[in-house]
């Protein structure tokens, strides 16, 4: 089964693991990826993977658990 | 042997410690936070582990705020170099070691701060302190035990002094990480300096700067890789990453972790008790040696200062090393204390005691150094 991607871009891989153990604790599927662009900022960075349909739902727990995220964007893997 | 040095570094390590540093070399030692394969997402993953349990463990509400540095001194300088700013004045103790001292003269010494030292051994702590505050002082900076005797000075009131004053309140815990119970929210510290090698039972490579919530960001003393934003010139302005250039040392913050793990099974209280109980049986053998003298007997802990009358500490110590006992001689890198306690010229003899030791160990030691008065 195919899903449409979305990322998390999230800056450093310390922050890309904790969003990631959060999600995952609140059973949302998701996976550590590396980007290049984030936000404007050049160069590597980290972010998190996880299907476009929980966008809402990633949006509402990252930010309840005070994780500030740079910028969402649609993927263009499957997971 | 009987291992007597612990302040320096603690020794031997609980055999988790061990194990779990061959596991990260043989099994997931990657470059953290460079590339996204699994090797390096595995390290990724054990750091963010330790990372949880450090500030778990220190009282610090974001672990986002646990900066991995190279020992205990890089923490202190990042802290001292990176928070106060050009015209400002700083208070600390004269029980400092080197690692807050020097770097502190060294700004004063360029015209950049000018500092202020109260006497740690005074009774009325905060009194001290209060009476050296202005209206530039940004920040205070003291070693919560000293490395030199069992002196520990009153964080939590030391805390709430400085929240009063808006000051900067820069915790050195190199001797009582591990020993002492430290909760940065409730002692009022905003920045913890700590080394993982000593009552934390990890390894050395690896040193500890934990910032509280809300802290300002620090000014950046070392530049360099850090996974993040690497086309941009400046360093990242998110924590962790902003004060960690280079690369971590994955192997030793991994046993940092399972050396955490190790004290919170004894519990810092039984293990205080226990290094407590093993300073006063020696301080009462070694004070019925006619021409030992101990320093600052009133405080009790982990450290133990003594002399021997007409004999140099180098050679107390050296007689004790023949005898299969590791201490230290000599000024314990600590000038300013070694002078308050009156061994400014050829310093002292330093036991330092740690969970493995017995109570044996005080017999041996006080056989060894009566050896040498007869």
């Amino acid at each position: 089964m195919y899903y449409q991607n979305c990322t998390a871009s999230l800056g450093s891989q310390t922050r890309a693991i904790k969003a990631q153990h959060i999600l995952t604790r609140a059973s949302i599927p998701c996976t550590v990826v590396a980007t290049t662009v984030q936000d404007g900022k050049r160069g590597c960075g980290y972010g998190v993977e996880f299907p476009c349909s929980m966008l809402s739902q990633v949006k509402t727990i990252l930010e309840q658990n005070k994780v500030a995220v740079r910028e969402y964007s649609g993927g263009d893997r499957s997971l | 042997m009987i291992y007597l040095d612990n302040a320096a570094t603690t020794f031997p390590k609980p055999p988790q410690v061990l194990r779990e540093v061959q596991k990260c070399l043989s099994s997931y030692c990657g470059n953290p936070g460079r590339g996204s394969h699994r090797l390096s997402n595995a390290a990724g993953e054990k750091i963010f582990e330790v990372r949880e349990q450090v500030s778990d463990f220190f009282g610090c509400e974001n672990s986002e705020n646990v900066v991995f540095t190279l020992n205990d001194t890089y923490a202190l300088n990042l802290a001292i170099k990176g928070f106060l700013h050009p015209g400002d004045h700083v208070i600390i103790s004269n029980f400092e070691h080197n690692s807050v001292y020097r770097p502190i003269r060294a700004m004063a010494d360029c015209g950049l701060i000018k500092f202020s030292i109260f006497d740690a051994l005074a009774p009325d702590t905060v009194g001290q302190i209060e009476k050296l505050i202005r209206k530039n002082t940004r920040a205070v900076i003291v070693n919560h035990t000293s490395n030199v005797c069992s002196l520990t000075l009153p964080v939590e009131k030391i805390g709430e002094l400085c929240r009063k004053h808006k000051m900067i309140f820069i915790l050195d815990a190199a001797q009582s990480a591990g020993h002492e119970e430290i909760h940065m929210e409730k002692m009022g510290i905003d920045v913890l300096c700590a080394p993982a090698h000593k009552g934390l039972m990890g390894i050395q490579g690896c040193g500890l700067l934990v910032l509280r919530e809300g802290l300002s960001l620090p000014e950046t003393v070392i530049e360099g890789g850090s996974g993040v934003n690497s086309l941009e010139w400046q360093m990242p302005d998110q924590l962790p990453e902003r004060l960690e250039a280079g690369t971590l040392p994955t192997p030793a913050i991994a046993a940092l972790g399972e050396g955490i793990k190790f004290v919170r099974s004894v519990g810092t209280d039984e293990i205080k008790k226990h290094l407590a109980n093993l300073f006063v049986l020696s301080l009462d053998r070694l004070s019925s040696i006619n021409g030992v003298k101990i320093y600052a007997p009133k405080h009790q802990g982990s450290t133990l200062l003594f002399t021997v009358s007409g004999i140099p500490s180098d050679t107390v110590a050296a007689h004790l090393d023949s005898c299969g006992i590791c201490t230290r001689s000599g000024f314990h890198c600590c000038p300013s204390g070694h002078n308050v306690l009156g061994t400014p010229e050829d310093g002292a003899v330093r036991v330092s005691f740690g969970i493995f030791n017995r109570e044996s160990d005080t017999d041996a030691l006080y056989r060894a150094v009566k050896e040498l008065v007869f």
